[in-house]
């Protein structure tokens, strides 16, 4: 066919190097160029006043009125042509949104070693202050209907009051807040201690209906999936002793306020092989960091501590 | 003969979809006649594809916002403009030069068809059979080649394809022509 249009520029049947086309057929070439020549040689088209044609063009853009349109079509018609018009606009916006995607499934978390509490700040502007070894995960983009965050460890919450719930979720049970400063742990056992405000907190087998509701200086345990124990009155502090403040134990025996002390100040504390851990401890703790703890408890039980390259034993 | 760049003619599109009115005139300009030529020879009636290309440019002002700029903008006055002529044929507005009866009423082989007369009716059997056989493509580049006498490359420009594509379609509109026609002995 190309080679047909060549022939024909050419002007002859067999210019050197441009031979008769092979997708005619030898009866067909003549008629076909007859048709070419003869297709041209029709009536003149007259020739158009093109002056007066735009006058009249321009006369009727001047009457005709625009064309209504609905103003979220027109809006959405602005946001669609441009990724019309540009595929490259259009491939980037698609890895854009699958990078928003990708980031809003995507959850932050955060850890806090040993080295004992980090401070961190959600976007509501709460305010969380997780223990030594512990893990906080929220992810973005959630809807604002409800605010949840997921913890391992004991973390201490001030949740700034959005007017939607902030809800903490663990292994053992979730507690629910709407603005308030608490304390939840949660490892073998979950442990929630108000500072200021009401908390509504329920277990993770629980049915909404069973939630338990605490006021501030109140606490509460959850030893096991669905089981929450009575909540207990604390004295009121306004952070836990991992934070400087205080904790108060009533009749706990040695080893386990020492395993607490050990999570909370991020140290290892062990009742020493021998000494008897059959003591039982009653009192408050406080001091913001191990020795004052340890002075404390020294001074609660009669017990010395020694200190060593592992970390302090009790004897 | 008129600027025939398609890819200039990008900027002046999205200029006219923003009411450049000097950029609209710019495109009328520049298609207005090859645009009444096409009309005109579909017809064959000088004040109906006077009025029919008017037209054509008034409905593209008035839809302008839906313009898409880097597609070519003959193609959619063409078919802008064989919708209002296929209008006017329904109303029987207009004579029809292009009936089937002309495209039937042969060439009798052994008369001389280098007479004036004969070579008049085979062009007005041409035309028919562009405007009843051809695809809107295929008729678009046939019209602007034999009429409007534009070569194969400017239509490649104008209408944004290939050359290849321009020489195809004018070889189908050459096998319709030889189908609908008897040749010559």
């Amino acid at each position: 066919m190309n080679r047909f249009f060549r022939w024909l520029e050419a002007g002859r049947r067999d210019l050197p190097g441009v031979g008769k086309p092979d997708d005619v057929a030898p009866g067909e070439f003549d008629e076909l160029r007859r048709l070419w020549e003869l297709s041209s040689q029709g009536e003149t088209p007259p020739q158009p006043d093109e002056d007066r044609a735009w006058n009249n063009v321009r006369r009727a853009l001047v009457e005709t009125q625009e064309e209504r349109s609905h103003p979220v079509s027109e809006f959405l018609a602005k946001l669609v042509r441009p990724l019309i018009e540009r595929p490259i606009l259009s491939s980037a916006c698609a890895a854009a949104a699958a990078v928003f995607i990708f980031l809003s499934l995507t959850p932050v978390t955060y850890r806090s070693g040993e080295l004992g509490p980090l401070t961190v700040t959600l976007p509501d502007s709460s305010s969380v202050t997780l223990g030594a070894h512990s893990t906080l995960s929220w992810r973005r983009g959630l809807p604002v209907a409800a605010r949840r965050v997921r913890l391992q460890g004991e973390a201490f919450f001030d949740v700034s009051h959005r007017g939607n719930p902030f809800i903490v979720e663990t292994s053992l049970g979730a507690v629910q807040v709407l603005g308030t400063r608490f304390d939840v742990r949660c490892d073998t056992a979950l442990y929630v201690a108000v500072s200021r405000g009401v908390v509504a907190v329920t277990a993770a087998a629980g049915a909404a209906d069973t939630a338990v509701t605490l006021r501030a200086g109140d606490y509460l345990m959850c030893a096991r999936k669905g089981v929450i124990a009575h909540p207990g009155r604390s004295v009121p502090h306004d952070a836990p002793v991992w934070m400087g403040g205080a904790i108060t134990v009533a009749h706990a025996d040695l080893r386990s306020v020492c395993d607490e002390l050990s999570r909370q100040l991020g140290t290892r504390i062990v009742v020493a092989p021998g000494a008897t851990d059959s003591l039982h401890v009653t009192g408050i703790l406080t001091g913001r960091d191990v020795d004052q703890a340890l002075l404390v408890l020294s001074r609660l039980t009669g017990t010395q501590i020694r200190h060593d390259a592992h970390g302090y034993a009790v004897y | 003969m008129p600027e025939s760049n398609s890819q200039n003619e990008t900027p002046l599109i999205e200029a006219v979809r923003h009411g450049d009115v000097g950029a609209f005139q710019t495109l009328f300009r520049r298609y207005h006649a090859t645009l009444f030529r096409h009309v005109w020879y579909r017809c064959r009636d000088a004040d109906v594809a006077a009025d029919i290309a008017q037209e054509t440019f008034v409905r593209i002002w008035q839809t302008r916002r839906r313009l898409i700029s880097r597609r070519p903008l003959l193609p959619l006055l063409v078919s802008i403009a064989g919708n209002l002529l296929r209008d006017l044929h329904k109303h029987a507005l207009i004579e029809q030069r292009h009936r089937d009866d002309v495209i039937a009423s042969g060439v009798q082989s052994d008369e001389n068809p280098d007479s004036a007369a004969e070579t008049s009716l085979l062009q007005d059997r041409i035309a028919a059979i562009a405007e009843r056989h051809m695809t809107g493509t295929c008729r678009l580049v046939f019209i602007l080649s034999r009429v409007d006498g534009r070569d194969n490359g400017e239509i490649a420009g104008m209408l944004k394809i290939s050359r290849k594509a321009v020489e195809n379609h004018l070889f189908r509109a050459l096998k319709t022509l030889r189908k609908c026609l008897p040749p010559r002995e």
